[in-house]
């Protein structure tokens, strides 16, 4: 039988709902167009950990987040399988409905153990637990001030919050004060900020933002989505690094990079955080999480507090590529982390260095405007554990190559 | 706080540092009204409406609400809602 495919009347005095997507489109196509690929649609074949087939390139995959190399832990996978093959293959609703599954429960008692604090809630992606944390504890009357290089996922809780919303200067802890100082003193205010930040790959000044947030008895979020597993010697982040995990009141994370998987968190030690199980909505609202992601995140979190050599690794890959990318001349972001953000000369350059990076088998991400700083272009490198040190000394090669060809005028400095 | 000749500013006056604004971010953008939508009109991105928004708070030493700017759309609405948050200190 042949299908029959569906067809949709137009009608032609209807306006197109679809018009507003116009520009997008017509921007789509000239970055496809210039970069020779699609850069914001790769398609992924054949991934084994540090490699994979991209639009048919064999690749060593610089762009993955998957710091810790755990998405290929075979204890995580055999936890994660005997979880499938005991429970199914999802939950189908969320907790709030259909109940909790005793592993999610687990889950929680495991990340409250990992960062040694009483109280943990697990929300189905770190989007959600960014959008569903900051929607529902923000409320009328609340000030909440973000960071104004927050993640899209901090920006989305802001907008569906009922608190007024005020951005501070990237990084600027002296901003932050001074717009703090302008509000009522009895209001509640909460501050937002990242462990590492996803573009440039720099950190919050987190004791400054800390010392400035508590003299204005302010609350203190942290977003570690980037820094979990990296930073801190038992890899719990920013807060562990710079020694305020007791001043920081609520912790978001994700387990959707260096734990491999998917999902995303807040803990705390405040109590009052069990009600956002009634409170907010991306909470309630939707499904949670499968038993085979919940058995992955439990495997790789206990690896990462009991093995440090994966971070070790990591941080050995990291230096090697950020000083070598540096003294090669490139324009990488102000801290050294395994997120390195290369600023291009302008986008038209950006999106070509992109495709002849793939041209040449290495996959990093294309950033561009309005998810990067200032309107730049950069090319976005994430280091793996699992990359090894062969793997980064070709990448910095292809960089070396590269460089002519974005800066001709400029002679080729020694790489390593 | 100091009294001092920023509180005094008229809306005037709050426009035209608007517009200066606005032609160092776009320089292009030559016949700025009143009307002028900031984002239709001028196609000022939105990192470009945050590094505005930097330079007027900076200026006239307050913090302009994300929500608020919601409603924002020509350099009227804004120098309104500057004079509003202004107002507030």
């Amino acid at each position: 039988l042949r299908k029959k495919k569906i067809k949709i009347d137009i009608i032609e005095h209807m306006s197109s709902i679809f018009k507003k997507f116009d520009q997008l489109n017509t921007l789509h196509g000239a970055i496809v167009n210039q970069a020779g690929s699609d850069p914001v649609g790769a398609r992924i074949d054949d991934i084994s950990g540090t490699h994979a087939t991209v639009h048919g390139h064999d690749c060593i995959l610089m762009g993955s987040n998957n710091y810790l190399g755990l998405t290929f832990n075979k204890d995580a996978i055999d936890h994660a399988s005997k979880a499938l093959n005991d429970f199914g293959t999802g939950t189908t609703g969320s907790r709030a409905a259909n109940g909790s599954y005793a592993s999610h429960q687990s889950l929680e008692k495991v990340i409250t153990d990992f960062y040694n604090m009483d109280h943990a809630i697990l929300f189905t992606t770190g989007y959600q637990a960014n959008v569903g944390f900051i929607s529902a504890i923000a409320g009328h009357g609340d000030y909440v001030l973000i960071d104004s290089e927050s993640h899209a996922s901090i920006y989305d809780g802001c907008k569906l919050c009922d608190a007024t919303v005020l951005r501070f200067k990237h990084n600027d802890p002296v901003d932050l004060e001074k717009r703090l100082r302008r509000l009522p003193a009895d209001a509640c205010k909460l501050v937002i900020t990242e462990g590492i930040f996803s573009m440039r790959g720099d950190r919050a000044p987190l004791k400054d933002i800390v010392k400035a947030a508590k003299r204005y008895d302010a609350y203190i979020m942290v977003d570690e989505a980037h820094s979990l597993g990296v930073l801190g010697q038992n890899g719990r982040g920013l807060a562990e690094d710079e020694g305020v995990e007791d001043q920081v009141d609520f912790i978001l994370g994700t387990f959707s990079k260096s734990v491999g998987t998917i999902g995303g968190f807040c803990v705390s030690n405040h109590p009052e955080i069990e009600t956002l199980r009634f409170a907010a909505r991306a909470y309630v609202f939707t499904a949670s999480l499968p038993p085979a992601v919940v058995a992955s995140a439990q495997t790789n979190l206990k690896r990462i507090k009991t093995d440090s050599t994966l971070r070790d690794k990591l941080w050995a890959n990291t230096t090697l590529l950020y000083d070598s990318l540096k003294s090669l001349g490139f324009d990488v972001g102000p801290d050294k982390n395994p997120v390195i953000g290369i600023f291009m000369p302008n986008m038209t350059d950006g999106l070509k260095a992109w495709g002849h990076l793939l041209e040449n088998n290495i996959y990093v991400n294309l950033a561009l405007p309005p998810a990067t700083p200032e309107g730049t272009c950069l090319l976005r490198c994430s280091v793996s554990a699992a990359h090894t040190t062969e793997q980064i000394e070709t990448v910095i090669q292809k960089f070396s190559d590269l460089y002519p060809l974005l800066y001709p005028t400029q002679k080729v400095a020694s790489g390593s | 706080m100091a009294i001092n000749s920023r509180i005094t500013m008229t809306e005037e006056t709050i426009i035209k540092f608007i517009k200066q604004e606005i032609r160092k971010l776009s320089p292009d953008s030559s016949d700025l009204t009143s009307t002028t939508d900031i984002v239709t009109d001028i196609r000022l991105d939105s990192v470009a409406v945050m590094n505005l928004v930097f330079e007027l708070e900076e200026e006239f030493d307050i913090s302009i609400p994300l929500n608020s700017l919601t409603e924002v759309r020509t350099i009227q609405d804004l120098a309104t809602l500057i004079e509003k948050e202004k107002n507030q200190d």
